[in-house]
């Protein structure tokens, strides 16, 4: 799993991390039941504090993507679909896209409709 | 770069000489079994087997039984021998080491229950064996030892040079990059478990002298069945458990890193291997990270996707280096 983070990029670093992850797994390069590296370990070898990690693991365990429990670490949870992944995260991209861009929620839904 | 070419830094010696060296192994307990027919109604039960100086003897043993142990040692020795020949020809160095060890064991062996039959024949008694002179039969093995090391020959390296320029990730001044993959093993885990299970049955047995050394194996052999290898600004490690690193490469340590196949026959075996110039982590055979160090030395893991890895050091390093 290659985990990049651009410090330069006004993205969140927490939210660089947790979409380096999700396409890990979209990608299959870390697969269901495999540990995540632990949090602080992350955090050191890309040079961000450990509570940035934690809040993209914390991120990524409210989508069902990741169990996340003391002492056992972030682990991949059983079933996770990875071109349901894929599909978030472009959902993800296009919604930051189009919010950047001025468009509402409603805008956006229209959108959607529209290009069906 | 090809699995041919990639991992051979030592030149086998010819196939004549290795059949030869097999054979050679063989021969301490060919020579048993000739002493055996030659001495069987002349040697006594018992034959002198220990001195404290030239004169006599302050140790028996058994004349047969002590034969047979030594006979069956030799005959495992020729088996090493045949069998590191067999599996090991990929890899000369740990070839030559097992098939010198297992020569030099045997013809010791045999010697010493050689000195003790003819020391017991020539005083007509075991206790009436004085060593004397034939102390000096134990140089026989050693230069036979030194005509089986001639045989199997010194091993010879040469340095070897990258085919291709392998691939170097491209990173921003302001970007960080770490990798990180956890390597499982289900053949380490199954042996893990037979350990554990050895070792709670012989503690249900109050063997402890078992049971604690099947214990620590399980544990070692348990940490190697979890493994992460990681790669990032610090440059790469190996971690058991997650966070106890057992090998660590600085990024100004690396000279370069390629994804290359690794053959476990060529690298020494499975496990952590330490070879003379090169060390390596191997759980199956398959594609590999190998990091070639600036002091020359080499180390290799066993990845599923080494690609990556090996990109993203280079561009680590090529960064670092300025």
């Amino acid at each position: 799993m290659l985990v990049k983070v651009d410090g330069a990029s006004p993205v969140p670093l927490s939210e660089q991390i947790a979409a380096q992850i999700r396409a890990a797994i979209a990608r299959a390069e870390v697969r269901a039941g495999e540990r995540l590296p632990p949090a602080r370990e992350l955090g050191q070898a890309l040079g961000v504090n450990m509570h940035t990690v934690l809040r993209a693991y914390s991120a990524l365990r409210d989508e069902g993507v990741i169990d996340l429990r003391r002492g056992r670490g972030a682990v991949v949870r059983d079933g996770v679909d990875g071109a349901r992944l894929r599909l978030h995260d472009l959902a993800r991209r296009f919604t930051l896209e189009a919010t950047r861009q001025g468009l509402t929620d409603d805008d956006i839904v229209d959108l959607l409709r529209r290009t069906r | 770069m090809t699995a041919a070419n990639s991992a051979i830094d030592e030149t086998a010696p010819p196939r004549a000489r290795q059949i030869g060296a097999a054979i050679a192994a063989w021969v301490p307990a060919a020579a048993l079994l000739v002493l055996r027919w030659w001495w069987s109604d002349r040697l006594p039960d018992q034959v002198a087997s220990h001195w404290s100086g030239l004169g006599r003897p302050d140790g028996f043993s058994g004349t047969w039984s002590s034969w047979w142990v030594i006979f069956a040692i030799c005959l495992a020795a020729g088996l090493v021998a045949t069998v590191a020949l067999l599996v090991l020809r990929h890899s000369p160095a740990a070839w030559r080491g097992l098939a010198g060890l297992a020569v030099f064991v045997a013809s010791m062996l045999a010697t010493a229950w050689a000195i003790g039959g003819i020391a017991t024949l020539d005083g007509g008694s075991p206790q009436a064996a004085r060593l004397g002179w034939r102390v000096a039969l134990i140089a026989a093995p050693l230069g036979y030892g030194a005509f089986v090391w001639l045989l199997i020959g010194r091993t010879a390296r040469t340095p070897t040079t990258p085919t291709q320029p392998t691939a170097s990730m491209p990173l921003a001044p302001g970007e960080q990059a770490a990798w990180s993959q956890s390597l499982r093993s289900t053949m380490f885990l199954w042996l893990a478990a037979l350990l554990a299970a050895g070792a709670i049955t012989f503690g249900i047995a109050r063997q402890a002298q078992a049971a604690v050394p099947l214990a620590i194996g399980a544990v070692v052999v348990a940490a190697f069945a979890s493994i992460r290898c990681t790669i990032d600004r610090r440059g790469l490690r190996v971690c058991v458990f997650d966070r106890i690193p057992i090998k660590r490469i600085r990024l100004d340590q690396v000279a370069d890193a390629s994804a290359e196949h690794i053959d476990p026959t060529r690298w020494g075996g499975w496990g952590y291997r330490v070879m003379p110039g090169r060390s390596a982590l191997v759980l199956r055979a398959g594609p590999g990270l190998v990091v070639d160090m600036t002091d020359g030395r080499k180390f290799a893991v066993t990845l599923s996707d080494p690609d990556t890895p090996a990109a993203l050091l280079n561009g680590l390093r090529a960064r670092a280096a300025g």
